[in-house]
This record gives structure tokens, C-alpha cells and sequence, in this order.
């Protein structure tokens, strides 16, 4: 993709071209120069339900390994990311594939593929677990439920939107985050968790509400577009003032009344810094005309994949515009299985069951799960990180190039399953993050034994664990160690206790026998290879 | 002996279904601890509970009080400004259903409480959005502080903009303001000329103030631990329990006057308030809720698949019919409701509320026009709740007798059963060609012991007693089997007898002995007053001290008293009247 013009026009909304008036151009060099100069860093997670691709379709070959090391307790292994390009389509995996003008060599040397990252216990359904809460899972083992009821964490977007280290100021910024998930109804579903009060650290980790509609995104993102600038001071400061004499008045309040109050408060005092803050840039944005939910009306949406893709480019593109124009730096998306799924032949409850849980070991249901992954790969990811790496920022870097986008599955190469859950990174985190990495950190001779059939599972290895991921996505955001520090380990959020046992079929690995002391040592370091 | 011999072998059987028993370590007397036990809570505590901290309006009740707010502000425009109000209406976050410890799905909505800041920004744009449409025009602004505000005359700018905040105020607080809030309120305005803008300021803040958006509840007696509530925080919980929407003037006038607080004038606005239509409100929330309506899936999904063209014929939903389905279960209850009906009464009602043809048309049955007595269907196949469309179709051409059984047990039973460990669901019933979803489902589940403890004894029955309905929800007698393209292969006959375990085995013809057998066991009534308890005090049951009111729920319940009488009793009890302070 070639610079961007003057206006800047997001394509590909089945002819109903989108135009937001945000343009590289509009932002002037130095103007744009001065935002990089700051720790200008963006942080973006795409999350899809289930997973399920088998390794082989999933990852890269194992190709020529380039670099081997014995890191914690094993051997692990790094190749060069290389696409193969035959008939014009470049392809790192089958999943990994796309036409060659669009997954060029540029881009995939912004890309890493990450094999061998574990989340390390049983798990059954989680979404807040791939951002760093394991709290948020529904399995039903004692561990699970041990980690439901002590491992609450917050996820690592909510640390990103509250740390001072990351934002600065937040000088010109809407959303400290956006949770861009559909609005499960059960709080224990959610992608994204944060203390009661983000601001203080203090609280109890609760859900937050993800919304999926476009129009709603770019209302929080550009809350005036279109709009005069207001001639009058707006209530904010009175609104404050009135929980504040609540707060120290004289009417009776319990301790936790006020404790209430008192995260309120902070709420409100955000909503005085966000109207507080100008930004001059990207003021006549204006919101698309069409809004994603009118899609999943039209008749036979459920098994139209390319009104799926168009339904999350929707969303994309105005997250694009508001990382461009600085409106928020962190991003959480979550993707739900079963309404918009990137399959012409199975949608709805049928994509769980005829797709989701077969495709382990059967053939058919694997190629759909494959044409699945790869078609949002393909169209929504590669489509998002394409249009952020046609951004400039004026001093040679890419919009891209300031970021970290991650894309990570709920469950590995089996439904369910804990190891191995395949995360793809692009961008470079403004130089922190070193790209063009196939890295591969299971330790090939240590299998766990799980339920299900063989084939697959006998693929599946032990590695390192998530948190050390989740760590190392703080440290390239700049947060320092000390704003997530657990007692037992460095790496990021909870460590189930070593002496329970994993759910295997019979019961006979702990997590301490499936994961070593020396892995959860080396969990603060960076993984290898990734500085 | 009987009891003991039926636990023991479940638990061989590998499943804790009656996960409601006391475990392990656990003091009795707990919900079920006997399984023969018509009752399942004892009232040996009559101590005040613990209060829900600073307990926020729920969404529906956020939106529900913004929403007549303006109605009784400017009734002439009130749709016109509820339009413009609407995308910012739609921006306040949906709250997510909050269960009990360990409940993986269940809970209400109205328990949930966290303060997220989407949830702020909606509230402070939607407040400041409210100030500028209600002041959009002089005309409006005349409706909304009167003539005094728009006349000549600027010497009666300032009286009339202080009235205005008393007044209105009192309807937005559900009180009335002390002086100290009115300053509060007018600190920095300027009061004459009275302008448009600076009344919209004072409507943001009136809207944006937690006396709005919280529940602020002080009691009245400084002492004690757990003081009585002032007559308008007491008028504030009824109107909110019966309508989901803030105080009347009538009641706000009972709580003024001291009625309220008497015994007497408590018992009267209880009856007017649980006769008011609004009531339907309540009920409508807390049965759409508790049977999980929203997760009934979209019907029309599969609309251009061949496979589910062929087997949904002339009967291929459109995209109101999963709304439709949802209507038919929200009018029984009302209709119940609103004609005496007991919680017996809803399991057992067999006729249609359908107002959509297709809807009517699934049930054979006449359309309903939503005024006149329900049309009863034409087969007596339909014998009740279980047999409603809603609890029927699955969204594909297959039934989940599974996903049937669990729903009764874990949701309506409120017995909670264990999901299945680890990988072990992987494999889920795949559809034949050559064998019913029964014999598919019983293959799958019901060879191993593993599977077999749970699903043989507590799921699979429950959901295999309505296999005589397809997943439209048509009746049938036999099912037909399709190829993976669609082609009709086959056909064999569905059977729906079965071994129910609920308290006692006994066997079952089908739906109408497990309506019976479930009517009887009063079960589902001990649920539905557990459901209800939460549903109303925001908060998880804790016994012994909240046994009392769930005992007086259980016994009416089962007792066959009027679902509209059972609604009162939360609201008569001395515990409603107080909070506490710990």
C-alpha cells in the first residue's frame, strides 16, 4: 500500500466507501514529529474464540531454524519469518496466507509468530485470560476455580490505559482504551478487567463492558465530530463538586458508601481530564455512513464471510483514524464465534458444535476452521495493520512501527486446549520489539496428557507460560515491573500454586511438574529473541 | 432410605448435580438438605441483612427514570426529545448478569454493580444532552419553568428558576432538595435574564448528581446499625421493586406526609403500586431474565443454508421470530400476573400468546390479539412453559436435548451441575442420518460412566421428555432425518418416555408428567423464590438471616398464592423498611 492521499479513504465497504477526513497529511510534520517524540506507543489485541487449528496449519514449517538456545528448562528455536509466494498469494502457514501485494516482505518483517505460549491450567472458556486475568474462565477443575476465586487480575490493556509511565498526560486522548467485544451478559465473559478505581489501584477487578457497534466506537473516539465547539464551560467541575459534598458532608454514609463514592469520583475527575484536553488535529472527522450492526440484518448475513469481514473493517478503520489522530493508544478486540464467523456454511449455535469442537480431528471441520482463521486474517488483521503501516508519522516511522498489535486465540491447536495458544505480533513498539521471527518455545519433549483423541493432541508440548508474554507486552509499553508486581514470580498476573494438579486425564501433572520453577524464574525476562 | 440409596449413586455415577446440598464441612440445615423435602428454607433469623453499598439504578432503571423524567417535564414533546435522546440513551452500558459464587450463568442484572467509566461518560453526556433538548426552544423552556421564564419580564427570573429547581428537583432527587443543594445547584448561574443554556446546566446537574444515579439511603435514626428509612428513601425502594422507575407524586406525597411510614398507609401504596400497570415491568425483567430469554439464538441464521431450508419448509423463520418467541413467554407471565395466576398456574398454561402469524402458526394456534382470552393450541401436546416455543427451538434443524435438560435443572430447579472436566464435552452430538437425536445424544453421553452419571440420570431425560417438538418447535411424532445436504433420508420415531429424577425416580410419558412431576415436587417454585429473592434485593441470598423471606417466597409459591400477591411480600417485610450500617 502506497502512501495515503490527501483525503484519507478506508476502502472496502462492499462499495459503500467509507470516508473519515483524518490524513497523514493533515497532520503537519512537525505537528506529527511531536507526537512521536513522546512515548507515543500503541497497543492493540485482537482475541478469536475457540482457536483449534491444527499446528501444522497454523504455524510456519519448521524451515531452516536459524537460531537454536536451552532457555529455563529447554530447548527452544527461532527461524527467519519468510513467505513463500506461488500463484500470487504469499503464505506462512495455511492460516497465515494471503494475496502478495498485501502480506508483502515489508510486512512480514514487522511480523512475529509465537509457538509454545501456555496458559497454565485447565481451561474451559475465557476471554479476560488472553489479555492476563485468568480469573475470567469458566472451567470446572479445582484449579480453575481456584484461579476464578484468588487469580482476578487486572488485564493488561487496563494497566496500559491507567499507567502514568504509558500515557503521560493522556494530552488529547478520549479513550484511555477501548473494549471493542460484544456486551456479554455474564460478568465473568469479559475481555477486559480493571480495578473499581483505575486511577488509585485499588478496588475490586471488575468486568468492562465491550460494545461492537461502530457508530458507538467512533462517538466515544470523536465525541464531537460534527458538532460546533461549545461556547459555554461545561458542568463538569459542578458535577464533581456535588459528589465531593456528598462525599465529606455531613449526611450518614458506611465506609463502603464512600469507598463507592469515592471510585466514582475518579470516574467523573476522568471525564474532567478528557474535557480538559484539546486536540487540535482531526477535528473534522466525520462518522461513516454506514454502521456495522445494520449489516447483520441483511439476509443471510450468518454465512457471509465477506459481510463478516466488513462488519469488523467497520470497526478497524475507525480505530485507525483514532490511533492516528492520538484519540486512544490501547485497543482490546474480541471476536465471537458463531454470528460472525467467516464461514459460508456454518453459522450460529452449529458453528460451536459442527466446527469449533470437531475440527480437532476431523478433517472437514478443520478445513472450515482453517478458512475461518484464515479469511479474518486475511481480511480484517492484515487489512488493519496494512492501513496503520500506510500511515506516516513523519520522521520514517510508520503508524505500524509505533505499535505492538497482537492477535491471539482463546484455546491451541484443540479446543480447549491450554498449550501452544498461537499469538501473532505486528508492528514494532517504536523500536522496542524485534520482528521477522518465527520463534518456537515449546519444550518438544515434555507432553502433557489430555483428554481427546490421537492425531493432533499427540503434537501438543508444554512451554512457557502466558505470563511471561503478558509481562514482556508491559515492559516493550514502558510500564515498569513495580506497577504489576505479583509475590511468586515477575512475570504478569497470577501463578496457579505449584502442588495442584493440572486436568490430564488421569490426573498426574501438577502445574509445578508441568511447569518448572525455573520457568515462572525467567517469566520477567523478555522472551527471547523479541529485543 | 430411599434418598440415601438415590445420592449414593449419582455421586458413583461421577455427578454432584445437587450441588445445592450442604458440601462437605458445611453446616446444616441447608436448601435441599433433604431430598424428599417439599421446602428447601427455614426462617430461623429474624436479623437485619447486610445492605448492598451504594447500590447504583440499573440500566433499565437508569433509562426507565431519565425516560419519565421527561415525559412528566414536558409531555408535548416528550417523543420528539426521547428521539433526539436515543443514541445517547443507547450509550449507557448494559449491565452484565451477576450470579451466585460458582453459578457459571444465572444472576440478574440488577446485581450488578460495578461503576465502569463507560457507564460515567454515558451518564454525564446523556445528563447534559437531557439540560439541552429540554431548553432546545423557548417553547420548550416555557414548559419546562412556565411562563415566568419566557415573559418580558426579567424581575421574575431569578423566583422562577429557584422554583423550578425545588420543584423539579424533588421529582429528579425523589426528594426534597435541603437549601444547601439548591445553592449548590444555582452557584455560578445566572438567574436573571434567565436563559436557555443556563437551565440546561441546571438539568445536566440535576440529572448528573448521584442522588440521581444512586441510590442514597441515610435512615433516620443516627444510633442504630440498622436505622429505618426516611419516607422518600422508603418510596424510592417501592418504586423501584413494583415499577423499575422512580416515585409518582402520589407516593412522594404519602412519603411527605408521613403516610408511608404507617403501617396503614404502607399496606396502600403497596396495593396501588402492585396494580399499577407498571408492575408488568418488574415481572417482565425478572422472568426474561431468569429463563434467559437474550440467549435464545437468532432463528433466521441459517436462512440460506440448504440443510435447514429443507427442514424448516414453509415454516423458515424471519427476523422477528426469535422476538416473537421471547413475546409469547413475556405475556404468559404478565397475563398470569395480571389475571390472578400463580406460579402453578404459569407452568401449566398451555395456551398461545402468539401475536406473530409464523409464531402462531408453529403452535396451531390463532393469532393472539394481545386483548382477548389466549387461543388454546389445537393439540394438547402443548402442556405448558416447556412446551413454548422459546424453550424449544435451538437456532439450527436440530434439538439440544442436552442444552434442554441442563436449562431445567441448573436454571430452573436452581440445581447446579458440575460441566463436564476438561475435554471431555470435545465431542458433541454430531447429527445422523440414520439415528433420531436421542439415540444420538444417548450414544454419545450415556455409554461411559464418566458421562453417564450426570447425563443418564439428571440431564438427558429432561430434555429428551419434549423430543415430540422439532427445533422450530413443531409438533411431531416422528423425526426426519436429513443428509449433510439437506436430502431427507429417513425418518424415525421420537420417544419421549423416560426416568425423571427430581427429588424422587419415577417414570415419565413426556413433557406433561415432568410439567406435573416438577408442579408437584415444588421445585421450581423453591427456585423461582430463590431467583426472586436476588432479583429483588440486588444481592445473593445469605442465610440463616435472609431465610426468613425466602420461606415466606417458597411457601406462597407453593401455595398457589397470586403471583401478583407474592410480588407485595418482599415490599410488607420490616427488613424492606431499614438498611444497615456496618
Amino acid at each position: 500500500m502506497t502512501s495515503l492521499s490527501r483525503r484519507f479513504v478506508l476502502k472496502g465497504l462492499g462499495g459503500a466507501a467509507l470516508a473519515i477526513p483524518v490524513l497523514p497529511s493533515l497532520l503537519s510534520a512537525t505537528e506529527a514529529r511531536a507526537q512521536a517524540a513522546a512515548n507515543q506507543k500503541r497497543f492493540v489485541h485482537f482475541f478469536t474464540e475457540h482457536g483449534s487449528v491444527w499446528g501444522a496449519n497454523m504455524f510456519p514449517g519448521d524451515g531452516a531454524v536459524a537460531d537454536r538456545m536451552t532457555y529455563a528448562t529447554h530447548e527452544i528455536r527461532r527461524s527467519p519469518l519468510t513467505a513463500a509466494v506461488a500463484g500470487g498469494v504469499a503464505r506462512l502457514s495455511p492460516v497465515l496466507s494471503a494475496p502478495s501485494d498485501r502480506l508483502t516482505p515489508a510486512l512480514v518483517a514487522k511480523m512475529n509468530v509465537l509457538r509454545g505460549l501456555d496458559i497454565p491450567f485447565g481451561i474451559a472458556h475465557y476471554r479476560g485470560a488472553t489479555l492476563g486475568n485468568y480469573g475470567a474462565n469458566n472451567a470446572d477443575n479445582p484449579l480453575s476455580a481456584e484461579v476464578r476465586s484468588i487469580g482476578q487480575r487486572r488485564t493488561v490493556d487496563q494497566v496500559l490505559a491507567w499507567s502514568p509511565e504509558f500515557y503521560g498526560s493522556a494530552a488529547g486522548v478520549t479513550q484511555r482504551s477501548v473494549t471493542v467485544a460484544v456486551p456479554d451478559p455474564y460478568a465473568d465473559a469479559h475481555l477486559s478487567y480493571g480495578y473499581a478505581n483505575p486511577s488509585a489501584g485499588t478496588g475490586a477487578i471488575t468486568n468492562i463492558q465491550g460494545n461492537l457497534d461502530s457508530w458507538t466506537l467512533f462517538g466515544r473516539l470523536f465525541p464531537n465530530a460534527g458538532t460546533p465547539t461549545p461556547t459555554r464551560a461545561p458542568i463538569v467541575d459542578r458535577v464533581l463538586e456535588q459528589y465531593r459534598q456528598l462525599r465529606n458532608g455531613n449526611r450518614r454514609l458506611s465506609t463502603e458508601d464512600k469507598q463507592r463514592l469515592d471510585d466514582y469520583i475518579q470516574r467523573v475527575s476522568e471525564i474532567q481530564r478528557r474535557l480538559g484536553t484539546t486536540s487540535a488535529s482531526c477535528s473534522d472527522v466525520t462518522r461513516p455512513a454506514v454502521n456495522n450492526a445494520s449489516l447483520g440484518n441483511q439476509p443471510g448475513f450468518a454465512t457471509n464471510p465477506a459481510e463478516h469481514a466488513r462488519y469488523y473493517r467497520l470497526l478497524t478503520d475507525i480505530l485507525v483514524a483514532a490511533l492516528q489522530c492520538g484519540r486512544t493508544r490501547v485497543a482490546a478486540l474480541g471476536l465471537v464465534s458463531g454470528t460472525h464467523d467467516f464461514s459460508s456454511e456454518v453459522a450460529g449455535p452449529a458453528w460451536h458444535d459442527d466446527v469449533a469442537h470437531p475440527a480437532q480431528d476431523d478433517a472437514t471441520a478443520q478445513r472450515r476452521m482453517v478458512d475461518a482463521q484464515g479469511a479474518f486474517f486475511r481480511d480484517v488483521l492484515l487489512d488493519f495493520v496494512g492501513k496503520l503501516d500506510a500511515v506516516s508519522m513523519g520522521d520514517g516511522k510508520t503508524l505500524l512501527d509505533t505499535s505492538m498489535v497482537v492477535w491471539a486465540h482463546e484455546h491451541g491447536s484443540l479446543t480447549h486446549q491450554t498449550t501452544s495458544i498461537p499469538v501473532i505480533t505486528f508492528g514494532k513498539a517504536d523500536g522496542a520489539l524485534r520482528t521477522g521471527s518465527y520463534c518456537d518455545y515449546r519444550n518438544l519433549v515434555r507432553r502433557p496428557k489430555l483428554y481427546g483423541s490421537p492425531g493432533e493432541l499427540s503434537n501438543e508440548r508444554y512451554g512457557l507460560v502466558m505470563n511471561q508474554f503478558h509481562g514482556n507486552v508491559l515492559q516493550l509499553m514502558g510500564v515498569p515491573r513495580a506497577a504489576y508486581q505479583e509475590a511468586n514470580h515477575n512475570g504478569y498476573g497470577y501463578r496457579p500454586r505449584a502442588n495442584m494438579m493440572l486436568g490430564d486425564t488421569n490426573n498426574t501433572i501438577s502445574t509445578a511438574s508441568a511447569y518448572p520453577e525455573a520457568i515462572w524464574t525467567a517469566a520477567g525476562e523478555m522472551l527471547p529473541w523479541l529485543t | 432410605m430411599l434418598k440415601n440409596t438415590l445420592l449414593a449413586a449419582l455421586l458413583l455415577g461421577g455427578c454432584t448435580g445437587t450441588a445445592l446440598l450442604p458440601q462437605p464441612g458445611e453446616e446444616g440445615p441447608g436448601p435441599g438438605s433433604d431430598p424428599l423435602s417439599k421446602t428447601q428454607f427455614q426462617c430461623t433469623s429474624q436479623a437485619q441483612p447486610d445492605s448492598v453499598p451504594l447500590r447504583r439504578l440499573s440500566r433499565t432503571q437508569y433509562v426507565n427514570t431519565v425516560s419519565d423524567l421527561i415525559r412528566r417535564a414536558n409531555p408535548t414533546d416528550a417523543t420528539a426529545i426521547l428521539a433526539a435522546l436515543a443514541p445517547a440513551l443507547e450509550r449507557v452500558p448494559a449491565d452484565a448478569r451477576v450470579g451466585a459464587p460458582g453459578e457459571r450463568r444465572g444472576g440478574f442484572s440488577v446485581m450488578d454493580q460495578s461503576l465502569q467509566q463507560a457507564r460515567a461518560d454515558a451518564a454525564y453526556e446523556l445528563a447534559v444532552a437531557v439540560g439541552r433538548e429540554l431548553t432546545s426552544s423557548p417553547a420548550r423552556l416555557g414548559r419546562l419553568l412556565g411562563t415566568c421564564a419566557t415573559d418580558a419580564s426579567t424581575s421574575n427570573d431569578a423566583p422562577c428558576l429557584d422554583a423550578f429547581v425545588r420543584s423539579f428537583g424533588r421529582r429528579v432527587f425523589r426528594r426534597p432538595l435541603d437549601e444547601s443543594e439548591v445553592t449548590l445547584l444555582l452557584t455560578g448561574t445566572q438567574t436573571a435574564p434567565v436563559s436557555a443554556p443556563v437551565v440546561a446546566d441546571v438539568v445536566g446537574l440535576l440529572f448528573a448528581s448521584p442522588h440521581t444515579t444512586f441510590f442514597l439511603e441515610h435512615g433516620t435514626e443516627p444510633t442504630s446499625s440498622t436505622p429505618r428509612l426516611s419516607g422518600f428513601e422508603l418510596a424510592s425502594r417501592l418504586s423501584y421493586h413494583f415499577w423499575r422507575t422512580l416515585p409518582d407524586d402520589a407516593l412522594l406525597d404519602a412519603a411527605a406526609s408521613g403516610e408511608l411510614l404507617t403501617d396503614a398507609g404502607l399496606r396502600a401504596q403497596v396495593d396501588r403500586l402492585a396494580a399499577d400497570a407498571r408492575a408488568a415491568r418488574a415481572w417482565a425483567e425478572l422472568f426474561s431474565e431468569w429463563f434467559a430469554l437474550e440467549e435464545l439464538e437468532e432463528l433466521n441464521g441459517l436462512s440460506t443454508s440448504p440443510g435447514f431450508i429443507a427442514f424448516a419448509g414453509a415454516d423458515m423463520p424471519n427476523a422477528n421470530t426469535r422476538e416473537a418467541a421471547i413475546s409469547d413467554v413475556v405475556d404468559l407471565v404478565q397475563w398470569t400476573v395480571s389475571h390472578g395466576g400463580s406460579f402453578s398456574a404459569l407452568l401449566n398454561e398451555r395456551r398461545s400468546f402468539a401475536r406473530d402469524p409464523l409464531l402462531a402458526r408453529l403452535y396451531g394456534a390463532p393469532v393472539w390479539n394481545g386483548v382477548d382470552a389466549p387461543p388454546s393450541p389445537a393439540s394438547a401436546g402443548r402442556v405448558g412453559l416447556f412446551t413454548r416455543i422459546a424453550f424449544l427451538v435451538s437456532g439450527t434443524a436440530d434439538t439440544r436435548p442436552i442444552l434442554k435438560g441442563a436449562r431445567i435443572r441448573n436454571s430452573l430447579m436452581c440445581e447446579l451441575i458440575q460441566l463436564p472436566p476438561g475435554n471431555v464435552a470435545a465431542v458433541p452430538p454430531t447429527p445422523s442420518s440414520t439415528a433420531t437425536t436421542r439415540e444420538v445424544v444417548e450414544a454419545l453421553t450415556q455409554s461411559s460412566p464418566a458421562c453417564g452419571g450426570c447425563h443418564t440420570q439428571l440431564i438427558n431425560p429432561m430434555g429428551f421428555s419434549t423430543e415430540n417438538f422439532d427445533a422450530l418447535g413443531r409438533e411431531r411424532s416422528t423425526q426426519v432425518l436429513f443428509d449433510a445436504d439437506g436430502k431427507r433420508v429417513g425418518e424415525r420415531p421420537v420417544d419421549t418416555r423416560t426416568s425423571l429424577v427430581i427429588g424422587t425416580e419415577a417414570s415419565s410419558e413426556g413433557a406433561a408428567d415432568m410439567t406435573r412431576l416438577l408442579d408437584d415436587s415444588g421445585r421450581m417454585h423453591s427456585c423461582f423464590a430463590r431467583q426472586y429473592f436476588r432479583f429483588t434485593a440486588a444481592r445473593v441470598e445469605t442465610e440463616p438471616v435472609d431465610g426468613c423471606a425466602l420461606a415466606e417466597l417458597e411457601t406462597a409459591a407453593q401455595d398457589g398464592r397470586p403471583l401478583a400477591e407474592i410480588l407485595k411480600l418482599p415490599a410488607l417485610r420490616e427488613q424492606f423498611g431499614r438498611r444497615s450500617f456496618r
